[in-house]
C-alpha cells in the first residue's frame, strides 16, 4: 500500500466520533483539574450524544475500512458506536447522585467512561485483530478502575483485584488464538484472514485451538458458563451503576466484534464452533437462572441474572449471520433495562445502606415511583410483553429455531419460566412485604428521575415497536451480513 | 361502520385508562370524585359495547349466508424484513359475541363497582386496571393474529396480578398474586412454543392463514395442539395449573365476577375454539381425548372441594374451575360452539352469583363493623336467612344457582345437557373413553346441583345465625342490584340461543344452525345423534331429573339439618372429606415436588460445584497450583485461584473438544 498524507485526513473524518470523543475525553481531564466538577456529567453526556450524531450524519455506506484495513467505518460500524454511546448516557444519567456516596466524589469517572466507550467502539468495530485487542484492553482497563474505585472499601478493592487477575488471565488466552491464527494465515487482518480462509482448514487443530481461544477470550468477557464466576463478585463490589455499565455496554460491545470475526470467517458451516457456542448458552442460561432464584443480595442476583441473559444472547450468536440483528439487537433492550435496574438498585444501596433485598419490603408504598419504574424493568427482564424485553428474547428465539437450534430455544424458553419466577419475587417483597422499621425510603435526585423516566419510556416504546430499532439495524446491515427475517 | 369508529372498541378503554390514571396521577382532588371517575370508566366500557352491537346488526342484517368478518387495524406494529404484523383486528361470528360478552358484563361490572368500591383509598388505580383489564382482553378476543392475541393474553395476566394483589396487606396474599403469575407464565411459554411451531409450518400468525393450511400441518398438529392446551390450562385454570385461580379470590369480588369467572378465564377455551381446525386435524384426535379426560378429571375434583368449603367466594371459585372444567369437556368432544355456549351462559350466572356474593360480603361487613364483631365477613357459617333483608340479591343469587344446577328452562340446562350429550356420542365415534367422560361429568352435574343449592340455603335461608335484636345486614345500593337483575334475567333467558336440535329440530338452535353456521366446524355427531335418537331423549330425562332432584333434595336436607348438615355429608365421604376440605394437598404436593427442589438446587449447586468439582481437582494437583495459590491466598481472596481453575478448566475442555471431538 501507498502511503499519502492526504489519507490522514480522509481517515480521520471517517473517524470523526472517536475523535471527537477522545477531544472530550481531554476535555474533561481538564475540567477535573480546573475544579470546573459539576458541569462534567453534562459534558460527558453530550459528548457521547455528539460522536452518536457525528456517527449517523454522514449517508450510511457498505463495508468500508479506515487506516488501511483497520477499522470499519461502513455497514453497521455506525450503529455500533449509537448503541455503544447510549449505553454511556444512560449510565451518566445514575453516576451524580450515587457518587454522593462518598465523602469526597470522584469525578475521574466520567474521564474513565468516556475512554472506556473509545475501547469499545474500537474493538467492536475492528477489522483487524490487533484493534480488537487494543480496543479490549483500553476497556478493560477502565471498568477495573471502575471495580476498585471506592478505594477504602474493602469489597471495592477485592473486585478490582479480582476482575483484574483473572481478566489479565481471559486476555492471555485471546491473544494466544489471535497469534495463532496469524501464524496460520500470515494476517492479523479479518478480510485478508477471510479471503485465505482455505489455508485456516490446512491444520484443523491448530485452527479450531485458535478460534477456540479466541472464543473463550470473549466468553469470559460476556461472563458467559463456565468462565462466569467472576461476575457476582465484581458486579457487586463494582459501584452499582458502574456495574450496570459493566454488565451491559462492555458485553454489547464483545457480542458484536465476536459476532462480527465468526460471521467473517463463516462459522456455522464448523459444527464443533457451533457446539461450544451452543453448550456455553445452554450451562449459562440454566446456571445463572437456578442460582440466581436464591439470591438474597440484589446486585448478586442481577449478577447470576445476567449470566443468564449472556446465555440468550448466545443462543441467537449460533444462529450465525442470521442471528446477529437478533443478537445487537437483545442486548441494546438488556442495556436499557439493566441500567435502569442497577441505576435503581444503586438509589436505593445509597439511601438504605445496604442491598439486601428484606431491605426492599413495602417500598411499593413507600416509594411507589420507585417501585413501579423497578417493577417495569423486572417485568421486562423476565420477558413479559409489552416491555421490551420480550420482543428481544422472541427474536432471538426466533433466530435459533430458523436455524434449526429448536433444543436451544427450548431450554431457553424453559429457563425463563425460572426467571420469571426471581424477578416477579422481588416485585412481590416491594409491593406485598410488611417492612417492620420506618427507615427512609430512596428518592430520585432530578438527573436520576430523568433517566429511569427516559429509561422506562424506552423499555415501553420499544416493546411496542420494535421497529424502530431493528428497522435500523436492517437497514445498515443489508450490506454484507444479510439480515434475519424475524418473524412477527 | 368505518375504521375510526370500529378502532374505538380497543382504543377507547385505553384512553379511558390513561384518563384515569394520568389524572389521578397528577391530581390528587380528582382521586376523591368517585362518580366521575365511574362514569368515565364506565362510558369507555360501554361505549364500545354499543358500537360491537352496531356492528353485530350490520352482520346480520348482511346478505346471504356467507358472513364476512368486518376488520379493521389501528397501527402497523413490527415490520421486519420478511414479516409484517398490524395490530388489526376482526369481528366474525366469534369475536361478536365473546366481545358483547365482554364489553356487556364488563359495563355492568363497572358499574356495580362504583358502589362497590366506595371510599376505597385505592378507587380510581382499581378503574385504571379495569379499563386496561378490558383493553387487553379485547385485544385478545378481537385480534386477528396470534401476536396480538398473546399480547392480550399476556395483558390481561398482568392486570389480574395487580388486582388480585390490589389489597396488598400481607405476604400471604402477595404469595397468591405470585403463584398465579407463575402458574401463568408455564402456560404462556407453551403458547409461545405453539406460536413457533406454527410460524414454523405456515410462515404466518394469521388466523385465517393458520386455519386454512391446518390441513398441511400433519403430524406437527399434535405438538401444536397440546401445547395450546397446556396454555389453555394456565389462562383458564385446569389440572395441573388450577391451582392459581383458588386463591385469586384474595382480591375485591367485582374482580373475582369479570376476570375469574365470566372473561379472562375463559379465554383458554376461546383460544381453542379460534383454532379448531388445527384440532380438528385427524393427528390432533388424541389431544382431543386427553383434552376431555383433563377436563373430566378438573370439573370432579373441583367440585368435591367446594362440597368441604365454608368461604363464599371459595366456593364459588372452585365452582368456576369445575364449571371451566365442563366447558373444556365440549372441546375435547370436538363441539367447540357448545363450549362457547357453556362460556356464554356460565358468564351470566357466574358473575351474577359473584356480584351477589360481593353483596352479601359488603353487607356482612357492614353489620359486623356496627356490632363489633371481629367474624369473617365471607364465611356461610355466620350468615343465613339473609333474603330477608336482602330480597334482590337473594332473588337473583337463588335463580342462578338454579341455572347452574341445569334446571330446565333455565341457561345452564340447555348448555350443560348439550355438552354431555355431545360426549356421550362422542363414545360411539371416537372411543369409548368418552362414556367415562360423561359419567364424571355426569356425576359432576349431581355434585353441582348439591353445592350450589347448599351454598344458597346456607346463605340465604333458614335461621339467621347473627344476632338481629339491634342490628341487621343491609340490602345494597341499586348500583349494584340493578346489575344483579340484569344478568339473573340473562341467566334465565340465555339457553334459548340453544335448544337441543335433537328435540326441537335442527333450526331451534340458533347458535350452531345459524350464527356459528360456516364458521365453525365442530367434529359431526349429528348422524350418531340421529342413530340413537331415544337415547338423546333419555338423556335429557336424566340430566332433569338429577337437577331437580338433587336440588329438591339438598333444599330440603339442608332445610332439615342447618348446619348439622355438612356433619352428615363428612359422614357419607368418609375419610375423603378431609382431603375435600384440604383441596386434596394438591397445593402441598406442589410446593414438595417442584418448589422446594429448585431452591434446594439453587442452594446447593454452587456448593456442590466448589466441593466436589474444585476441590476435587485442587486436591488432584495440588503441586500444580501451589505456585498460584501462594501468591493469592496472601492477599486473602483464596476463590479467585479457585475461579482460575475453572476457568483452566473450562478451557481445557473446549480446546480438547474441538480439537478431538
Amino acid at each position: 500500500m501507498n502511503f499519502n498524507p492526504g489519507d490522514i485526513v480522509n481517515f480521520s473524518v471517517m473517524v470523526a466520533p472517536i475523535l471527537f470523543l477522545l477531544a472530550v475525553g481531554l476535555m474533561l481531564m481538564l475540567m477535573d483539574v480546573l475544579k470546573a466538577h459539576s458541569s462534567m456529567p453534562l459534558i460527558a453526556g453530550l459528548g457521547l450524544i455528539g460522536a452518536g450524531v457525528l456517527a449517523v450524519l454522514p449517508e450510511k455506506i457498505s463495508s468500508m475500512q479506515a487506516f488501511y484495513g483497520m477499522i470499519e467505518v461502513g455497514n453497521i460500524a455506525p450503529l455500533n458506536i449509537v448503541f455503544l454511546c447510549l449505553s454511556g448516557v444512560f449510565t451518566i444519567f445514575f453516576l451524580p447522585d450515587y457518587l454522593k456516596r462518598q465523602d469526597k466524589p470522584i469525578y475521574e469517572v466520567y474521564t474513565l467512561l468516556i475512554f472506556a466507550i473509545i475501547g469499545m467502539i474500537m474493538m467492536a468495530n475492528a477489522s483487524d485483530l490487533l484493534i480488537t485487542f487494543i480496543g479490549l484492553e483500553t476497556f478493560s482497563i477502565a471498568l477495573y478502575v471502575f471495580a476498585a474505585l471506592f478505594k477504602k472499601e474493602e469489597t471495592s478493592n477485592e473486585a478490582g483485584l479480582k476482575y483484574f487477575l483473572l481478566g489479565a488471565f481471559a486476555s492471555a488466552f485471546l491473544l494466544l488464538g489471535i497469534s495463532l491464527l496469524y501464524g496460520l494465515t500470515g494476517y492479523t487482518n479479518l478480510n485478508d484472514i477471510a479471503a485465505n480462509a482455505s489455508k485456516l482448514t490446512d491444520n484443523p487443530a491448530l485452527f479450531f485451538t485458535s478460534i477456540g481461544l479466541f472464543i473463550i477470550g470473549f466468553l469470559f468477557k460476556v461472563s458467559a458458563f463456565p468462565f462466569h464466576n467472576w461476575t457476582p463478585d465484581v458486579y457487586s463490589g463494582t459501584p452499582t451503576p458502574l456495574a450496570g455499565f459493566m454488565a451491559t455496554g462492555s458485553k454489547m460491545a464483545a457480542f458484536i466484534a465476536l459476532g462480527t470475526v465468526l460471521i467473517k470467517l463463516n462459522f456455522t458451516q464448523y459444527d464443533k464452533l457451533v457446539n461450544v457456542l451452543a453448550l456455553a448458552a445452554i450451562l449459562s442460561m440454566i446456571y445463572g437462572n437456578v442460582v440466581a432464584v436464591r439470591q438474597k443480595n440484589l446486585k448478586r442476583l442481577l449478577a447470576y441474572s445476567s449470566i443468564a441473559h449472556t446465555g440468550y444472547v448466545l443462543l441467537g450468536l449460533c444462529a450465525g449471520k442470521a442471528g446477529f440483528v437478533a443478537v445487537i439487537f437483545y442486548m441494546f433492550i438488556y442495556t436499557i433495562m439493566n441500567i435502569g435496574a442497577f441505576g435503581l438498585v444503586g438509589i436505593a444501596e445509597r439511601t438504605l445502606a445496604d442491598t439486601d433485598m428484606d431491605k426492599w419490603k413495602g417500598l411499593g408504598i413507600k416509594a411507589p415511583y420507585f417501585a413501579a419504574a423497578m417493577s417495569l424493568f423486572l417485568f421486562s427482564m423476565a420477558g413479559i410483553p409489552p416491555f421490551a424485553g420480550f420482543m428481544s428474547k422472541y427474536q432471538v428465539f426466533i433466530a435459533a429455531i430458523g436455524s434449526g437450534q429448536i433444543l436451544l430455544a427450548v431450554i431457553g424458553i424453559l429457563t425463563s419460566v425460572i426467571a420469571a419466577f426471581y424477578y416477579i419475587y422481588l416485585i412481590v417483597i416491594m409491593y406485598f412485604g410488611k417492612n417492620e422499621s420506618p427507615e427512609v425510603s430512596p428518592r430520585f435526585d432530578w438527573t436520576t428521575g430523568l433517566g429511569v423516566g427516559l429509561l422506562a419510556v424506552l423499555i415501553l416504546l420499544l416493546g411496542i415497536f420494535p421497529s424502530l430499532v431493528l428497522q435500523p439495524l436492517l437497514q445498515y446491515m443489508s450490506g454484507s451480513i444479510s439480515a434475519v427475517a424475524a418473524a412477527f | 361502520m368505518s375504521n375510526t369508529v370500529l378502532s374505538l372498541i380497543v382504543l377507547l378503554p385505553l384512553a379511558g385508562a390513561a384518563l384515569i390514571g394520568l389524572t389521578g396521577f397528577l391530581n390528587e382532588r380528582f382521586r376523591h370524585q368517585e362518580k366521575l371517575i365511574g362514569l368515565i370508566a364506565t362510558s369507555a366500557v360501554a361505549i364500545p359495547f354499543f358500537i360491537i352491537l352496531a356492528a353485530f346488526l350490520q352482520f346480520t342484517s348482511g346478505h346471504g349466508e356467507h358472513h364476512d368478518a368486518i376488520r379493521f387495524s389501528i397501527i402497523p406494529w413490527i415490520e421486519t424484513a420478511g414479516i409484517k404484523i398490524n395490530f388489526s383486528y376482526h369481528l366474525d361470528q366469534l369475536s361478536l359475541l365473546m366481545g358483547m360478552i365482554v364489553t356487556g358484563i364488563g359495563s355492568l361490572i363497572h358499574i356495580y363497582s362504583i358502589a362497590y368500591m366506595h371510599h376505597d383509598k385505592g378507587f380510581y388505580k382499581f378503574f385504571l386496571y379495569l379499563n386496561l383489564f378490558i383493553f387487553a382482553m379485547l385485544n385478545l378476543i378481537l385480534g386477528d393474529n396470534m401476536a396480538v392475541l398473546f399480547l392480550g393474553w399476556e395483558g390481561v395476566g398482568v392486570c389480574s396480578y395487580l388486582l388480585i394483589g390490589f389489597w396488598y396487606e400481607d405476604m400471604e396474599k402477595a404469595k397468591a398474586a405470585q403463584k398465579a403469575f407463575v402458574a401463568n407464565r408455564i402456560g404462556d411459554f407453551a403458547m409461545i412454543g405453539a406460536m413457533f411451531m406454527i410460524f414454523g409450518q405456515v410462515h404466518s400468525l394469521n388466523f385465517a392463514d393458520i386455519n386454512a393450511s391446518a390441513g398441511s400441518l400433519g403430524d406437527n398438529a399434535f405438538w401444536i395442539t397440546l401445547l395450546l392446551f397446556i396454555a389453555a390450562t394456565g389462562k383458564s385454570a385446569q389440572i395441573p395449573l388450577y391451582v392459581w385461580l383458588p386463591d385469586a379470590m384474595a382480591g375485591p369480588t367485582p374482580v373475582s365476577a369479570l376476570i375469574h369467572a365470566a372473561t379472562m378465564v375463559t379465554s383458554g377455551i376461546y383460544l381453542i375454539a379460534r383454532m379448531h381446525p388445527v384440532f380438528n386435524v385427524p393427528a390432533a384426535e388424541p389431544v382431543l381425548i386427553v383434552i376431555a379426560v383433563v377436563a373430566a378429571a378438573t370439573a370432579i375434583l373441583a367440585a368435591l372441594i367446594a362440597i368441604a368449603q365454608n368461604d363464599i367466594k371459595k366456593v364459588l371459585a372452585y365452582s368456576t374451575v369445575s364449571q371451566l372444567g365442563f366447558m373444556f369437556m365440549a372441546l375435547g368432544a370436538g363441539a367447540y360452539t357448545t363450549a362457547i355456549f357453556h362460556v356464554m351462559t356460565h358468564a351470566f350466572f357466574k358473575a351474577c352469583l359473584f356480584l351477589g356474593s360481593g353483596s352479601v360480603i359488603h353487607a356482612m361487613h357492614h353489620y359486623f363493623d356496627e356490632t363489633h364483631e371481629h367474624k369473617d365477613p365471607q364465611d356461610i357459617r355466620f350468615m343465613g336467612g339473609l333474603k330477608k333483608y336482602m330480597p334482590a340479591t337473594g332473588m337473583t343469587f337463588w335463580i342462578s344457582t338454579l341455572a347452574i344446577a341445569g334446571i330446565p328452562g333455565l341457561s345452564g340446562f340447555f348448555s350443560k345437557d348439550e355438552i354431555l350429550a355431545n360426549t356421550f356420542f362422542s363414545g360411539f365415534d371416537h372411543g369409548s373413553i368418552y362414556f367415562i367422560v360423561w359419567l364424571v361429568g355426569t356425576i359432576t352435574a349431581c355434585l353441582t346441583a348439591f353445592y350450589m343449592t347448599r351454598l344458597t340455603y346456607l346463605t340465604f335461608f333458614g335461621e339467621a345465625r347473627y344476632k338481629t335484636d339491634k342490628h341487621h345486614p343491609h340490602e345494597s345500593s341499586p348500583l349494584m342490584t340493578i346489575p344483579l337483575w340484569i344478568l339473573g334475567i340473562l341467566a334465565v333467558v340465555g339457553g334459548y340461543l340453544g335448544l337441543p336440535a335433537g328435540v326441537f329440530g335442527h333450526n331451534a338452535h340458533i347458535l350452531n344452525h345459524t350464527w356459528f353456521h360456516g364458521l365453525i366446524n365442530n367434529r359431526d355427531l349429528e348422524h350418531t345423534m340421529h342413530e340413537h335418537i331415544a337415547l338423546e331423549y333419555g338423556l335429557l330425562v336424566l340430566a332433569i331429573a338429577i337437577a331437580v332432584g338433587v336440588v329438591y333434595f339438598a333444599y330440603n336436607f339442608y332445610a332439615k339439618n342447618g348446619l348439622e348438615g355438612d356433619e352428615k355429608v363428612k359422614k357419607v365421604f368418609g375419610s375423603m372429606y378431609k382431603w375435600m376440605e384440604n383441596k386434596f394437598y394438591v397445593d402441598e404436593f406442589y410446593e414438595k415436588t417442584i418448589l422446594k427442589p429448585f431452591v434446594w438446587a439453587g442452594d446447593n449447586i454452587v456448593v456442590w460445584f466448589d466441593k466436589n468439582i474444585i476441590d476435587g481437582v485442587i486436591n488432584g494437583s495440588a503441586s500444580a497450583t501451589a505456585a498460584v495459590g501462594d501468591v493469592i491466598r496472601r492477599m486473602q481472596t483464596g476463590y479467585v485461584a479457585h475461579y482460575a481453575l475453572i476457568i483452566s478448566i473450562g478451557v481445557v475442555i473446549i480446546i480438547g473438544y474441538l480439537i478431538l471431538g
